[in-house]
């Protein structure tokens, strides 16, 4: 049986049942306060672990004390990525990946974001286990969701990560999948290896 | 429904959101830096729901 039964009293004094709800993945909340990067400061060295979570009941415990995309400075990254991969280009797992990318505009992208949490620890994917994470970027005039995955080159998989996840969002807009290594070779100027 | 110890464990977005009004505080052991935790959480943090609900 993989419920976890444990007793909690109430604030009556009386004791309960309450079942926790394990998820089939660890996964760690990632902050990075832009208000504290500087330009002296090496990409990615101010991101932070807040917490790692694995079932149901953290994750609200969680979620439900933390600001919303909404509410975070411009500049703010916030990610949640599977326990042991690092939201970075350099992380193994990450490295021969890629990431979806869907965009708002500033202040409406805190329900695409919660499906997209849900979705996630849901295993909701098809192809779930080719997922590393997700990161909402907190910019002056928009709000953008990229979801990150494993292997950028098995394009059946990409593809149908890219279609589920529009599906979750119910976004009516293209999304496209740029290359990690693409975006390393042209920064801004990479373009979608992939776009549904 | 959603489980099993031999599959995938998979929860839909509506399983989900049910237990979402149901766990308001932080998680026991929840620690962060004084100025992380100013821009991350909800000022009334660990205070509870009945708290966040009052103003």
């Amino acid at each position: 049986m993989a419920e976890e039964a444990s007793e909690a009293a109430t604030s009556e004094g009386q004791s309960q049942t309450t079942t926790q709800h394990p998820l089939e993945n660890s996964w760690t909340f990632w902050f990075d306060n832009g208000s504290n990067k500087s330009k002296q400061a090496e990409w990615g060295s101010t991101i932070r672990p807040i917490y790692t979570f694995s079932t149901v009941e953290e994750f609200w415990s969680l979620y439900n004390n933390i600001h919303h995309p909404s509410k975070f400075a411009v500049g703010a990254d916030f990610y949640c990525f599977k326990d042991k991969i690092e939201p970075k280009w350099e992380d193994p797992v990450c490295a021969n990946g890629g990431k979806w990318t869907a965009n708002f505009p500033r202040g409406k992208s805190d329900t695409a974001w919660l499906y997209t949490l849900l979705a996630m620890i849901g295993e909701q994917f098809d192809h779930g286990d080719a997922i590393c994470g997700a990161v909402v970027n907190v910019r002056g005039r928009q709000e953008k969701i990229s979801l990150w995955t494993k292997n950028a080159s098995n394009e059946s998989a990409q593809i149908s990560i890219g279609k589920q996840w529009k599906e979750f969002l119910d976004y009516q807009e293209s999304i496209g999948f740029i290359v990690h290594d693409d975006a390393k070779r042209h920064d801004r100027g990479a373009k979608n290896r992939y776009t549904t | 429904q959603h489980e099993s110890e031999n599959f995938t464990k998979k929860y839909s977005k509506d399983f989900l959101l049910k237990f979402q009004a149901q766990y308001c505080d932080l998680p026991e052991g929840f620690s962060i830096a004084p100025n992380v935790a100013n821009v991350l959480l909800f000022l009334n943090a660990n205070k509870g729901h009945n708290d966040r609900d009052s103003y």
